[in-house]
């Protein structure tokens, strides 16, 4: 058994290794985070009926969401960036809360918790899906929110809430820029990438819009302090944050989906049926496939094209999928496909199994040629035997019987009169003689018969339907040459078919019908009789088929009782026109 | 002036014995050949009046006699008659051999040497120029013919026997003798067969036997 060879894929080059946060420390964040919020739950039940008992379970259901996000991002993938700032989000969103609170150490907290938190929320939406921050304008522009924020903020509890317009402006503005940013990460992101982005998209401009609107909605009048319907407008436009990390989620489980499908689809495919389906299934157009080919020492799609494999382009990602440790080929894919580590090892273990499962039919496919090889080998050194059998037998003991019986026949034309006895005895032995020499020709004949090779297929039919104390109507279209084995087996089916007809049917009449043309002899043999032979039970016919199978033929034989019996042998050959 | 025979196959044994009843018989056996070679060499030498040929002969044991009969009908026309003896009672191998010119022509079993009468009334008849086919050749076809939805059966039991022994090459006269009736009765016969099975009447013995065979052997 030829070993399955495994196809890796070198995932090192897509993924730079990060050192992930230790379980305890995600675990003691997420406990604090639903610890914080359960705190200001209660801190502001107890500030008593101005607080409606669904709101709270809003404001903590809102953080929660956040440090649930955090926790399934986390893992997932325990070097995630994104979940630390989900995680981040969810701890200190309760902080917001805390604003009028007895405690006079709690109710400062929203001074620094909000904007902290929407710093850690607007670094979430830029830094979406991968955690790193690709444009030297967003720490800027994270920094300017947060510290915007904190101000007016501060301001608003030393001032009040009309510092508001004063404000406005600057809100307005970094907004606005938000949503530019927001917006262009879109707009240029590849085609795979922007599939990810596009729910935190969603969520971050209606966030961006958010920042705006509080100090216009303070300009036109319109009310925002607590419990106002503003005030939940802007809880559920964060709780979208989550709520699109997760459709993030499902999009990458749907990607994988495709894959365990491109599983299936693999088998049949090849190169070019490769690139398709993994294309399709990663859902990235620009993906290349390219096979090593170790005679022009580069890469190639299915057309022999080379395939540019970059060694650290951060425009490109590359799987290298290996075997027994020699190159077998590269995917070339776009860098946002990496994002997903499960995505990647999907593919791989999806290349891998097409790969093995390639192998292994080039493996049985040898194997079964190797078998029908040998079995035509053994069908035409079965014929050589026959024919040499025959041979023999004509040459050997035929001529000897022949020269016997001329003997005796000199013999007894040599006795002396009155020897009455002794003739008899010579004329008798003559006579079986004469038997002997025809049970002989008949043998011989059955073992392979003469005409075949010297007259071919068709006087050979003939021969054998004159034979038949049934009659047979026989129509021949042989127009092409025959190889021997072919001849042979189509001789021998019919010289069977028609014995088991005259032996069993009880018929009136048989047809037999032999075209060969265009590579494939098609021989069919109908009788009126009785019908009901079962080909499993003569070993003659099942000796006949696997001689049929052996030269790759159909043998098909339908016999319904009552109903006569048809058989249909079909067998190809490689035509070579007669002269 | 005894009628001169060549023989010609590759069992030593078989050639002797046949030489020896043929020697018996009293033809003149001018020689004997192994293989193909000899055989024409020694009918170009001895101008034989008949050569009796095994169907198999080396090299390759499967039609050489059938080959080396076109051979010598190419360079000898139908001078020299050809018996071919044969294995096989296959009327497919008759009648290509016929279709070579029926004339001075035969085609017997082999076991037939050993009923020396018949097997040396077959030579002479060879010798002469005439045409002979194994009567188990022609009871075959016959036979196969009586079978199928059966043009023979509107000929009498004495037709039948006509047309047989019309297929193995005799003429009217052998018919005649061998069925104890005269030459005119069997002209009869032959005239109603004929036009029974719809054939055209042959205008010599040859073409008679070419055509009762290939209506036989349809």
């Amino acid at each position: 058994m030829t070993s399955l060879l495994a196809a890796k894929a070198d995932a090192a080059t897509a993924h730079p290794t990060r050192r992930g946060t230790p379980r305890g420390i995600r675990v003691s964040l997420f406990a604090a985070g639903v610890v914080f919020g359960a705190i200001a739950h209660v801190d502001a039940t107890g500030r008593g009926a101005a607080t409606p008992l669904w709101s709270l379970i809003v404001l903590a259901a809102y953080s929660w969401a956040y440090l649930l996000a955090g926790a399934i991002a986390w893992e997932r993938r325990p070097d995630s960036r994104v979940a630390a700032l989900l995680t981040a989000v969810g701890v200190v969103a309760p902080a917001g809360h805390f604003a009028g609170s007895a405690l006079p150490i709690l109710s400062i907290s929203p001074w620094i918790g909000v904007p902290l938190m929407n710093v850690f929320l607007v670094w979430l939406i830029l830094a979406y899906p991968n955690g790193r921050l690709r444009s030297r304008l967003y720490p800027p522009l994270i920094g300017a929110i947060g510290l915007s924020l904190a101000i007016t903020n501060g301001l608003v509890q030393l001032i009040g809430l009309q510092v508001l317009q004063y404000a406005a402006v600057v809100l307005i503005a970094l907004a606005t820029s938000l949503l530019v940013l927001v917006v262009h990460r879109w707009v240029a992101a590849s085609p795979v990438a922007r599939r990810g982005l596009t729910p935190m998209v969603v969520a971050g401009a209606l966030v961006a819009m958010l920042f705006a609107a509080e100090p216009v909605s303070f300009l036109l009048g319109i009310p925002i302090g607590p419990e106002t319907p503003f005030r939940w407008a802007m809880l559920v436009a964060r709780a979208t944050v989550p709520i699109a990390f997760l459709f993030g989620l499902l999009n990458q489980r749907m990607a994988r989906g495709a894959v365990a499908e491109l599983v299936v689809g693999l088998d049949a495919s090849r190169v070019g049926g490769l690139r398709d389906s993994l294309a399709q299934a990663l859902g990235d157009p620009s993906l290349e496939v390219g096979l090593w080919s170790a005679a022009r020492n580069r890469y190639e799609d299915a057309d022999g094209a080379p395939v540019a494999v970059p060694e650290d382009d951060p425009d490109r990602g590359v799987i290298l999928l290996e075997g027994s440790g020699e190159r077998l080929g590269a995917i070339v894919h776009d860098p946002a496909l990496a994002e997903d580590p499960g995505l990647i090892s999907g593919v791989t273990a999806a290349i891998r199994m097409a790969v093995d499962i390639e192998r292994l039919n080039a493996a049985v496919r040898a194997q079964l040629e190797d078998v029908r090889a040998s079995r035509m080998r053994i069908v035409e050194a079965t014929d050589a035997e026959r024919r040499r059998v025959e041979r023999n037998l004509h040459d050997g003991a035929q001529q000897r019987l022949v020269a016997l019986s001329l003997a005796l026949r000199r013999a007894q034309a040599q006795l002396p009169a009155g020897t009455g006895e002794l003739e008899a005895t010579l004329s008798g032995a003559s006579e079986q003689l004469a038997s002997a020499l025809a049970e002989l020709r008949d043998l011989a004949r059955g073992v392979h018969p003469a005409i075949l090779t010297e007259a071919g297929l068709g006087p050979a039919l003939r021969s054998l339907a004159r034979e038949s104390p049934i009659p047979v109507d026989v129509t021949l279209e042989l127009d092409d040459r025959l190889p021997d084995p072919v001849a042979v087996a189509a001789y021998f089916l019919a010289a069977e078919a028609l014995a088991n007809v005259a032996k069993y049917s009880a018929a009136d009449t048989v047809t037999l019908n032999t075209v060969a043309n265009a590579g494939k002899l098609r021989m069919v043999i109908v009788d009126d009789g009785i019908g009901g032979a079962d080909p499993a039970t003569g070993s003659g016919l099942r000796g006949l088929a696997d001689r049929v199978a052996a030269l790759g033929g159909l043998l098909e034989i339908h016999s319904p009782l009552g109903g006569g019996t048809r058989l249909v042998a079909e067998l190809p050959f490689e035509a070579t026109s007669v002269e | 002036m005894s009628t001169r025979v060549l023989l010609a196959d590759d069992s030593l044994l078989v050639r002797e014995g046949i030489a020896r009843v043929l020697d018996d018989a009293g033809f003149e056996v001018v020689g004997q050949a192994g293989n193909v070679d000899k055989l024409l060499a020694l009918i170009a030498s001895t101008s034989p009046d008949v050569a009796i040929i095994d169907i198999r002969m080396p090299p390759s044991f499967t039609d050489e006699g059938l080959r080396a009969l076109a051979t010598i009908r190419e360079r000898h026309g139908q001078a020299i008659g050809i018996l071919v003896l044969s294995h096989h009672t296959e009327a497919a191998f008759a009648l290509r051999l016929l279709a070579e010119g029926a004339e001075g022509t035969g085609y017997l079993l082999k076991d037939r040497v050993a009923d020396l009468e018949d097997f040396a009334d077959a030579v002479r008849r060879v010798a002469r120029g005439g045409t002979v086919v194994d009567p188990a050749v022609v009871a075959q076809l016959v036979e196969a013919k009586r079978a199928r939805p059966d043009p023979l059966a509107e000929l009498t039991e004495r037709e039948r026997e006509v047309l047989a022994l019309m297929a193995e090459g005799r003429s009217n006269q052998a018919i005649a003798s061998r069925l104890f009736v005269t030459a005119k009765t069997v002209e009869a016969h032959t005239a109603s067969i004929f036009s029974k099975l719809e054939l055209l009447p042959a205008p010599d013995d040859h073409r008679r036997v070419l055509a009762v065979l290939a209506f036989l052997e349809a």
